[in-house]
């Protein structure tokens, strides 16, 4: 594909990298892993904002929770010992799912969630766990919900205006009962027909709190909250995880509005939400 | 200067900066570590690394899908194996890359390539340059692997000769011979 | 003892490291485009974008204006000379129905005009810049729908040649039958059944790729990625009007090809950029181009309905097959007859009948591919034989073993069904297949696994299946092979020959056959192949050929090559020639006395009665002994997503004296993984309109290590009197037993049955739901 690039900038702060990014508009194209879009750069870029000398590689905890910088590639995920130990490894479990070891060694956090793809493993992982995003014009550091970043009005901002610097995963998360799964083609690939996160917040074998989150169906990835009404307050066992996977495919279903091509999806999303909910409280 | 910006690449600290490079009448200036050598090149801004290398006579670096889906262009870049199709050669300005042609020669070769001969791993060999760079980022993470870890190290790198068989095989040769030769003193 | 039958190996069958596997392991092995040529042109070629429409005008005017480019094609500017870019021997059994450039588009894909120039963004500007008018057409993408009257016509020119049905799109077709009895007079059980082959493509790792130049006497030299050298001059020539005597085809390392690189897909083109510029010009395809635009396999419809007694006898087998060879015609006729022709005659019935149709449709083109047409009706036959154990209330291992074909033993369809023309009548010479189950069933366990199985519950079941196989040993009669040995005053030799390594592994095989007749090692036989130039003569490497039918070709050149060097050593000794025989790299006289090789060659050279010592030899085969194969795999099925895991996959393979057993067990598990891939996951899919739509390793996925089940190969030693030192072929077969084996090992876990690989999660639940 011709492309018109004229210069490639490297910033080395997240606040230099924004201002070129704020300055340059749709003249410029950020780039970090380059697993998908320097293939496909538009004919409208002239700068490419190479962000991967930008301090961002960091997994670690502290009292509010869990941070993670978003140039962390998805193998730094995968092979995290803090993350084997939060939330039932669910990240690092998630971001070993699928594509490959080239793949993951190159991608980064922020590539994954910043673009709804239905490749992307991550936003479900995520999801699940009421991670905050934090981010910056250049000019100041903000934070919102995960979820918001994702399907809000400003998702197309985030990568342009905004560059994502961190998740946050709230300290809650650490001891919650999780598990991720996905059915693909084959182990490798890189589309799912179906991927599920379920995270549940166990008290005396009582469900307090619960995340069934769920993609590759749907455009982007979400939460069901269906499916989590039927695991608040109940005994987390069979009877609830059934009834889970029950709301959240007639949720699907009528999400994607009956389409055939996604009908075995939908069909699979619930199998993957009762095996990953008895996965998860039997974890 | 390759050697100490190297040692700044770490999961905490940024990389010095590298500032701006800008493209005059159509050309990027860049300076690259190749194999150990620092290399001026010359290239066009939208042009990717795998065909700059190539240009450069790295003809070990393959080019299978310009896709990034194969892994038959598979270089390390600051150690670590990346698909040279999907950087621009400007991006691997002031890094460190090696491709196959940095590990060993016919004459001297690498135990990994030695491994993955006696292992008979090798058929068409298009595949092997990359097979064997993962090979070696796989083995300085972990000089010990068991097979399924092997086989998760190499699942980038296609291959539609083998089977896999004689290749998750010469992994784990590699891995052995990768130690004697550390016993003896030498490359590692 | 004569060398020539010699059985006590100090080369062959030893585990030799493959000749060039360090270069290519360093990356200094030399592919297609791994040279440097200077002032090289970009050439692109401009695709159909519809399947169907007849082109009334072209303008290429712009295209031509932009800077850089150097020359722009179209069918107007080339010779129009119909052909066909199967590399077959001459003349082709496949119809000539091809122009280098088109001047009717007949699938998304078809090549419309080509470009060279300075760079590849100026081929890139001049391709978008060529005005196409198009008359679109109706198309066709049922292979059976495009038999009917009155549907598109693929094919409506004048020229083509050797089409036999233009009207009904049929490129090929084929009948027979031998029959003893009334069809079906003497079954107790009869199955008639439909069967349904996906389109797959190769997927060599190294795409297409073709460099063309002018040496500096204006010769046309073609360096290319390709199985059949020969069959690239002849056919180049052909094409573009010019002498065979004016090109040289060089091919280097080859990149894989599986079937994809039988195929004259690019050296015409690029050849007429070439003649057009009077420069060097490369066309490399991208992996999209490789996927639509190269070749792929014949998909397949077949019926087979069969016919036993209840004592197991197997009585009537009538097998038809529909095969799908896309716009264009090559293989059209030997895909299918290979169908039949390696598969009928596996198992011994009184009455045979095969009905072969290849038709054309607005598909990508079909060519040859591994398997070639046995991979299809293998499916169908070994789906067959369970589903009529089945019904006979028998064991499917003793069902088989009841009726495959023995030692010393024939089959009508040998004699009837050649490739494209009457075969040859043969027997079987060399048979392991029994030895095959027998080690293939233990390897996996068979007996325990299936006692474990009994009574499963839960979502997920296991099962075990197995398949039989046969294939050929090149084209009897058809395939020829030659090879030349020339002693250098080291007592080393080049081995040239046409034989067309293209990453199996043959130069290495080969070199070990003149290694054992020489008493020499393999480090002293410098090997080259191809070269149109400077080898011999050789089809290529296809149809499972080289091994059988090149091997012999090498070993008589050794022998001829050794009988000099054995009557100058005599001279030397000063013995009777009878008295000496060639060992570690020294000729040696009974009377224990020896010289080196090296006083041989130099003896010949420079001292006495002076000559090169060369040995020339070229060989055809009188049969195609098969080689034999049993697979046996277990499988999981998920009931709740149709997922089907292989747990296990064991292949035992009968290939006569594996020359080289390391590199044959290396054929034979790719194959088979190819195989596992294509029942599991591969499939080209195609929009309403015919455009592929995952022309990509991200949407076509073949396996990766991670999804690469636990695969073992076991040969079978046993002793082909017609191969070199033994040996009978080993690269397709494998790639026969994966769909059936595993569509038989599904039906023993959740006792569904599946008809149509890909068996995907999907296709397997709807199954299972039914």
């Amino acid at each position: 594909m011709k492309n018109n690039i004229k210069q490639f900038c490297f910033p080395s702060t997240a606040k230099e990298a924004a201002g070129l990014m704020a300055r340059l508009g749709k003249a410029a194209v950020v780039v970090a892993g380059g697993t998908r879009h320097t293939r496909s750069i538009s004919p409208a870029v002239e700068t490419v904002i190479d962000i991967s000398d930008l301090p961002l590689r960091h997994i670690k905890a502290d009292a509010d929770g869990l941070r993670i910088g978003a140039l962390c590639t998805i193998s730094d995920l995968e092979k995290s010992p803090l993350l084997a130990k939060w939330a039932g490894g669910v990240i690092a479990k998630t971001a070993g799912m699928g594509s490959n070891a080239l793949a993951r060694g190159m991608g980064t956090v922020g590539g994954n969630v910043v673009r709804p793809h239905p490749y992307n493993n991550l936003p479900a992982a995520f999801l699940a766990l009421d991670a905050e995003a934090v981010f910056t014009d250049g000019r100041k550091e903000d934070k919102l919900p995960f979820a918001e970043m994702i399907a809000g009005a400003d998702t197309l901002l985030f990568g342009h205006k905004y560059l994502l610097t961190e998740l946050r995963v709230p300290a809650g998360t650490r001891s919650w009962r999780a598990c991720a799964m996905r059915l693909s083609l084959t182990k490798s690939s890189w589309s799912s027909y179906a991927q599920v996160v379920a995270a549940l917040d166990l008290r005396g074998g009582t469900v307090r709190k619960a995340a069934v989150a769920v993609s590759a169906v749907l455009p982007k990835a979400a939460r069901i909250a269906a499916a989590e009404r039927c695991l608040v307050g109940r005994p987390a066992g069979e009877l609830a995880s059934r009834e889970a996977a029950d709301a959240a495919a007639a949720a699907l279903s009528s999400l994607t509005a009956g389409a055939e091509s996604r009908a075995y999806g939908v069909r699979m999303a619930g199998v993957l939400v009762r095996r990953a909910l008895m996965e998860a409280i039997g974890s | 200067m390759t050697k100490t910006r190297a040692k700044t690449v770490s999961k905490t600290k940024g990389r010095a900066g590298r500032g701006t490079l800008k493209a005059a009448d159509g050309v990027i200036a860049i300076t690259v570590n190749v194999n150990g050598r620092d290399l001026a090149m010359r290239v066009t801004p939208g042009e990717f690394l795998l065909d700059a290398l190539r240009r450069e006579g790295f003809k070990g670096v393959k080019k299978g899908c310009d896709n990034g889906d194969c892994g038959t262009c598979t270089i390390l870049l600051d150690g670590k194996p990346a698909l040279s199709c999907m950087l621009f050669a400007a991006q691997a300005h002031g890094r460190r890359v090696v491709t196959i042609e940095g590990l060993g020669t016919p004459d001297r070769p690498h135990p990994i390539q030695a491994a993955f001969v006696e292992a008979g791993a090798v058929q068409c060999g298009f595949c092997i340059p990359g097979m064997v760079l993962a090979t070696k980022a796989l083995l300085d993470e972990d000089p010990d692997p068991d097979e399924g870890a092997a086989r998760r190290a190499l699942d980038g790198n296609l291959c539609r000769c083998t089977g896999y068989v004689k290749q998750v095989e010469a992994v784990l040769l590699s891995a052995k011979k990768v130690k004697q030769a550390a016993r003896k003193g030498g490359r590692p | 003892m004569n060398v020539a039958d010699k059985k006590d190996f100090t080369v062959v069958n030893q585990r030799v490291d493959k000749i060039d596997s360090l270069a290519l392991a360093c990356g200094t092995a030399q592919f297609t485009d791994d040279v440097d040529i200077r002032g090289l042109l970009t050439g692109r070629l401009l695709y159909s974008p519809h399947a169907h429409a007849r082109i009334k005008r072209i303008d290429t005017r712009a295209a031509k204006a932009v800077p850089g480019v150097v020359a722009v094609l179209t069918h107007e500017d080339l010779p129009r000379v119909r052909h066909t870019t199967a590399g077959q021997g001459y003349p082709e059994p496949s119809p000539y129905d091809t122009l280098i450039l088109n001047d009717k588009a007949r699938y998304v894909g078809d090549r419309i005009a080509a470009v060279a120039a300075e760079t590849p963004e100026a081929a890139e500007e001049a391709l978008s810049k060529i005005k196409v008018d198009y008359e679109v057409l109706p198309a066709v993408f049922d292979t059976m729908e495009a038999m009917k009257d009155g549907a598109p016509v693929v094919h409506d020119e004048a020229d083509s040649k050797n089409i036999p049905d233009a009207r009904h799109n049929i490129a090929a077709k084929f009948d027979f039958e031998v029959k003893e009895t009334e069809w079906f007079s003497e079954a107790d059980v009869v199955v008639d059944q439909w069967y349904k082959t996906q389109w797959a493509q190769h997927c060599a790792l190294e795409p297409h790729v073709t460099i063309t130049y002018l040496d500096p006497e204006g010769r046309l030299v073609i360096r290319t990625s390709t199985q059949v050298p020969f069959h690239v001059r002849r056919v180049t020539a052909q094409a573009l009007k010019i002498p065979v005597k004016s090109i040289r085809v060089i091919k280097p390392r080859i990149g894989g090809g599986f079937g994809s690189k039988q195929e004259i897909v690019l050296e015409p083109v690029c050849a007429a950029l070439t003649l057009a510029t009077r420069r060097p010009v490369k066309i490399e395809y991208t992996r999209k181009e490789t996927f639509v635009s190269s070749r792929t396999r014949h998909p397949a419809v077949v019926r087979v309905k069969s016919g036993a007694r209840k004592d197991g006898t197997i009585t009537d087998a009538h097998m038809e097959i529909y095969c799908d060879n896309g716009a264009y015609g090559p293989h059209a006729l030997t895909v299918m007859m290979c169908a039949g022709s390696h598969t009928i005659p596996m198992y011994q019935a009184k009455n045979n009948r095969f009905i072969g149709r290849t038709v054309y449709t607005n598909h990508p083109v079909a060519g040859a591919y591994r398997g070639y047409g046995a991979t299809q009706g293998f499916f169908a036959w070994e789906s067959q034989m369970d589903i009529m154990a089945e019904k006979l209330g028998m064991d499917p291992l003793e069902f088989r073993r009841k009726n495959y074909i023995r030692l010393n033993e024939g089959s009508p369809v040998f004699k009837a069904m050649g490739e494209g023309r009457e075969g040859v009548e043969q027997k079987i010479t060399s048979c392991g297949l029994y030895a095959c189950i027998d080690r293939g069933l233990a390897a996996i366990r068979w007996r325990e696994r299936k006692d474990a199985n009994r009574g499963q519950a839960g979502a997920k079941r296991r099962g075990l299946g197995m398949a039989c196989l046969m294939q050929g040993s090149g084209i009897p009669e058809v395939d020829m092979a030659s090879a030349s040995l020339k002693m250098n005053e080291d007592g080393s030799f080049n081995l040239h020959m046409g034989a067309t390594d293209l990453g199996t592994g043959s130069d290495t095989v080969l070199a070990q056959i003149a290694a054992e007749v020489l008493g020499i090692t393999v480090k002293d036989i410098i090997v080259l192949s191809s070269d149109t130039d400077l080898t011999p003569f050789d089809v290529g490497a296809y149809a499972s050929s080289t091994t059988f039918i090149s091997g012999n070709a090498v070993k008589k050149a050794a022998l001829h090559a050794r009988e000099q060097i054995v009557k100058v050593a005599a001279r030397i000794l000063d013995v009777p020639a009878e008295d000496v025989e060639l060992r570690d790299g020294k000729a040696v006289a009974e009377n224990g006395r020896s010289c080196t090789l090296s006083e041989v060659a130099n003896t010949a050279l420079y001292y006495h009665d002076q000559h090169q010592i060369m040995g020339v030899a070229s060989h055809y085969a009188q049969s195609s002994p098969p080689p034999f194969a049993a697979h046996f795999t277990e499988v999981e099925v998920d009931t709740e997503t149709g997922q089907v895991q292989v747990l296990d996959y064991v292949a035992t393979v009968d290939c006569g004296t594996a020359i080289n057993p390391t590199l044959a067990e290396g054929q034979n598990d790719g194959a088979v993984l190819n195989g596992i891939s294509y029942a599991l996951a591969e499939e080209m899919l195609f929009s309403p309109s015919g455009a592929m739509v995952n022309p990509s390793f991200r949407d076509y996925k073949i396996f990766a290590t991670t999804d690469t089940p636990p695969v073992k190969t076991i040969i079978i030693p046993t002793y082909e009197p017609n191969g070199p030192f033994g040996a009978k072929s080993v690269s397709e077969i494998g790639i026969n037993g994966p769909i059936p084996a595993i569509a038989n090992a599904i039906y023993d876990a959740v006792g569904v049955r599946l008809f149509e690989p890909p068996f995907t999660p999907e296709k397997v639940l709807k199954a299972l739901k039914g």
